[in-house]
């Protein structure tokens, strides 16, 4: 390996001074030759969002120009001049020209048969951003894709049909395989001062055998190896760590587990939600909940959510704004006491005077906080559309009040994006702010000043992401990306970015049952990145392109295949209960240490620990 | 084609208090787009845009950040390796440029470079279409500019594009200055893999290949 890397950092300082008389030459290239178009497919539309059925209509194609090869994607000027503006401007902001070099891979997906669908596909960037999905609506990918081929050599994974990696000359291949083993890139530097050393923890990801037996070997035959050998030698390695699981004890010494053999993932299907027949038969005569069929009710919400029509309703009781025990009198009474409650928490605030808050900052800071993100919470929402929104004012009061509710905690970004599906749902100051109180005992703990318990739900993930996928869980570690930071905008607002409005809604109301176990929300999580662990190894990502990527699923995900999937990697785990190591299942309260929730109000209970 | 060669990369972090405009001067530069609804920034996120400097070309990766302190602890690892740090306040928002030294500081800390007295920041006075609305006069961003080692000023809207494009090849331009003068920002190695005090002293060494 040392001849090879040697001969990179001699070649690297070559190209640097071609590079240097190349631009002369580029630049007078590029102002006479035109740029050449090889070839334009009209009728492929990008989808901006998962959920939305716009597409929005244009040319891929691919040219040929003075500095390079580009693949480029713009809206098809409108025939019909109809088109609203508005539409014509969202197909401007994702259109793009990108360097094939910068390619680092696509998804090419079929429609699944008879469902009218398009194939798609969306290429992923070596920064590890995506471009938007784009839909051949006219033809088959064939064409673009023997096209591409022309430039750059292409092959599918092996893992996963629908993911197409553009191939590196062999070359770059291992020069890429030694970097991701070296973010700083100076292994060079490394092996000249402490060869040894810097194998063992270059390579600390890799099991006890390849240490042994496979690394003396490249560093004793320093001569005669041949580059094919190299990358030989790499792929062995990368297998080996694939085939076996290692992790690092507290004293910092590597210890070979045996992979966990979890059962075979379940089939699951999501039912229907839940409508207002079948929530209503769940309650007795005087508007309470049948305690003896709270868990079934609960469970109904899990597995299909609720209609629309039954969330004002629904969402109190899984809040616990209304107690499941609560008849319909005892909620009136109470409702009219929290009313007043509000009011007068309301009129605290508002009766602070301009002169007062030249004298209490502490106040103005979390107004000025207040103020500014409602202004930009959900404005591409019909609801909160427009300027002098009266829902806007709304959000700002639950927000406001919140604050003189629970002083100490104030506002933290973040929260506007909980209390604002609550409004649209409610469609009532005064509900909101209750429900919203509710919703802030689950969450509250994600806005603490020391962030511990964020920290402590990112360990969980990365516990859990071990047991489900341990390849997933140590190329993670190897890119040391297994704090599991891209992952935070997940957990703090529970995938509210992720989503569309109403997917979240969706979500969130599952969530809430607090159903199959504590935590479901970690699993979700797994389930997204179980999805992606081929595109993220396949790219070979590393730190900065995997928080990419993971911002990039944003509004591209199916809502419903992530739940079946999440609770799926809940039945493999709960069927290993026994095989499990005990904090998992602590997490997810299963196996001998499962305490059983009795509790009238389970939403409030388990919210704690959620 | 000459589309292989490899283009430099440059790192930059844009920090400073919510609402300044952090996102907006981003998308403002490589999208040349704004909209004041840009959502809160939650967590970290970048958007690339290549330059051409004198014939080069240079990969400007620049990363926005949340503005609520307590979430600047949880990204450090992205603080790492930065070439340059953008500082940014609302000159209609004297708070947010209160808050300038509490960023820099933080960012020091934080991404620990190597030699803090000399790291390249840039400030931003954002929103200067405000004028009437005016908190902070350049001349006082001037002159803390003058305390902190002349760091570069520019007064600029993400709203109107003024003189957006004009800072941020600025920054590029003195950072890639830097890149040619070999300095080195960062220590060699991340903390994971320094064994010991003495280690790390003969590690810096150098070496001598």
């Amino acid at each position: 390996m040392l001849p090879y890397l040697a001969y990179r950092y001699v070649k690297n300082k070559r190209e640097k001074n071609q590079r240097e008389m190349d631009n002369d030459l580029d630049s007078m290239v590029r102002s006479i030759v035109p740029d050449k178009p090889v070839v334009s497919i009209s009728g492929v539309a990008a989808k901006l969002e998962e959920t939305s059925r716009e597409y929005i209509p244009g040319v891929l194609s691919i040219v040929e120009k003075s500095i390079g090869v580009f693949i480029e994607w713009r809206p098809s000027e409108d025939p019909d001049a109809s088109s609203p503006e508005e539409k014509r401007d969202r197909g401007a902001r994702v259109a793009f020209s990108m360097d094939v070099n910068d390619l680092s891979s696509f998804r090419n997906e079929e429609p699944k048969r008879g469902s009218g669908g398009f194939p798609s596909i969306r290429l992923i960037c070596r920064d590890g951003s995506s471009q938007v999905p784009l839909f051949f609506r006219n033809c088959s990918t064939g064409e673009f894709i023997d096209r591409l081929q022309g430039y750059i050599t292409l092959r599918r994974s092996n893992r996963e049909a629908n993911l197409v990696i553009v191939v590196d000359q062999k070359s770059e291949a291992l020069a890429k395989s030694v970097s991701m083993l070296d973010e700083n890139g100076d292994i060079l530097s490394r092996f000249m001062q402490n060869p040894y050393m810097t194998a063992m923890t270059g390579f600390s990801k890799i099991t006890s055998f390849v240490q042994d037996q496979v690394i003396p070997s490249v560093l004793n035959d320093t001569d005669a190896v041949t580059q094919e050998e190299k990358i030989r030698l790499m792929r062995e390695l990368r297998l080996a760590e694939e085939q076996m699981r290692v992790h690092s004890d507290a004293a910092g010494e590597f210890e070979v587990v045996t992979q966990l053999d979890l059962p075979p993932r379940p089939e699951i299907y999501r039912e229907l939600p839940v409508s207002k027949e079948l929530w209503n038969s769940f309650k007795l005569p005087n508007g309470s909940y049948d305690p003896l069929k709270l868990h079934h009710l609960k469970m109904n919400v899990f597995r299909g959510g609720l209609n629309a029509e039954l969330r004002k309703e629904a969402w109190k009781c899984l809040l616990g704004y209304r107690q499941w025990h609560e008849t319909d009198a005892e909620f009136e009474k109470k409702r009219a006491e929290l009313a007043k409650q509000y009011q007068n928490m309301k009129n605290q605030w508002m009766a602070i005077t301009e002169d007062q808050e030249k004298r209490f900052s502490k106040f103005v800071k979390r107004k000025s906080l207040v103020e500014k993100d409602v202004a930009r919470t959900d404005r591409t929402v019909p609801f909160f559309q427009g300027e002098d929104n009266v829902n806007l004012v709304h959000l700002h009061n639950v927000l406001m009040t919140y604050v003189m509710y629970n002083f100490d905690l104030g506002y933290v970004q973040g929260m506007s994006d909980f209390a604002s599906p609550l409004l649209f749902v409610m469609k009532d100051e005064v509900d909101t702010f209750w429900c919203f109180v509710g919703l802030m005992e689950m969450t509250h703990k994600n806005f603490e000043k020391d962030q511990a318990f964020i920290k402590l739900q990112m360990n969980q993930l990365r516990d859990m992401v071990m047991i489900v996928n341990p390849k997933l869980a140590n190329y993670l570690e190897s890119e040391k990306s297994d704090d599991m930071y891209f992952c935070f905008r997940w957990v703090l607002v529970w995938f509210k970015r992720e989503f569309s409005f109403l997917d979240t809604c969706k979500l969130w109301e599952v969530l809430w049952s607090g159903q199959p176990c504590p935590r479901f929300l970690l699993l979700i999580c797994v389930a997204i990145l179980d999805s992606q662990t081929n595109i993220i190894i396949d790219n070979q990502f590393g730190l900065t392109e995997i928080l990419k990527h993971i911002n990039d699923l944003s509004m591209h995900l199916k809502v419903d295949e992530i739940l079946t999937a999440a609770e799926a990697i809940f039945h493999q785990l709960s069927a290993s209960q026994n095989k499990l190591p005990t904090h998992i299942c602590q997490y997810l309260n299963i196996g001998e240490s499962a305490v059983s929730s009795n509790s009238s109000s389970p939403a409030k209970g388990d919210s704690k620990d959620l | 084609m000459s589309g292989t060669r490899k283009k430099a990369l440059l790192k930059v972090i844009i920090l400073g208090d919510s609402g300044v405009g952090k996102t907006s001067l981003m998308n403002q530069y490589v999208n040349r787009r704004f909209s004041n609804q840009y959502k809160a920034t939650i967590g970290a996120d970048f958007l690339t845009r290549d330059v051409n400097i004198d014939d080069r070309t240079v990969t400007l990766q620049i990363w926005d950040t949340a503005g609520q302190e307590r979430f600047q602890s949880l990204g450090v690892a992205f603080y790492r390796g930065a070439d340059c740090c953008v500082l940014a306040f609302d000159v209609t928002n004297a708070a947010s440029f209160k808050s300038l030294d509490s960023w820099r500081d933080e960012f020091l800390i934080q991404a620990s470079p190597r030699d803090p007295d000399h790291f390249p920041f840039v400030l931003l006075g954002n929103k200067v279409d405000l004028e009437s609305q005016r908190a902070v006069s350049s001349k006082r961003a001037q002159s803390w500019c003058q305390t902190k080692g002349n760091i570069p000023y520019y007064e600029v809207s993400a709203k109107e594009a003024l003189n957006v494009e004009a800072a941020f090849l600025a920054i590029a331009r003195d950072a890639l200055a830097r890149e040619s003068q070999e300095t080195n920002d960062f220590p060699e190695f991340p903390d994971q893999i320094r064994l010991n005090p003495n280690q790390q002293n003969q590690q810096n060494s150098g070496c001598n290949c």
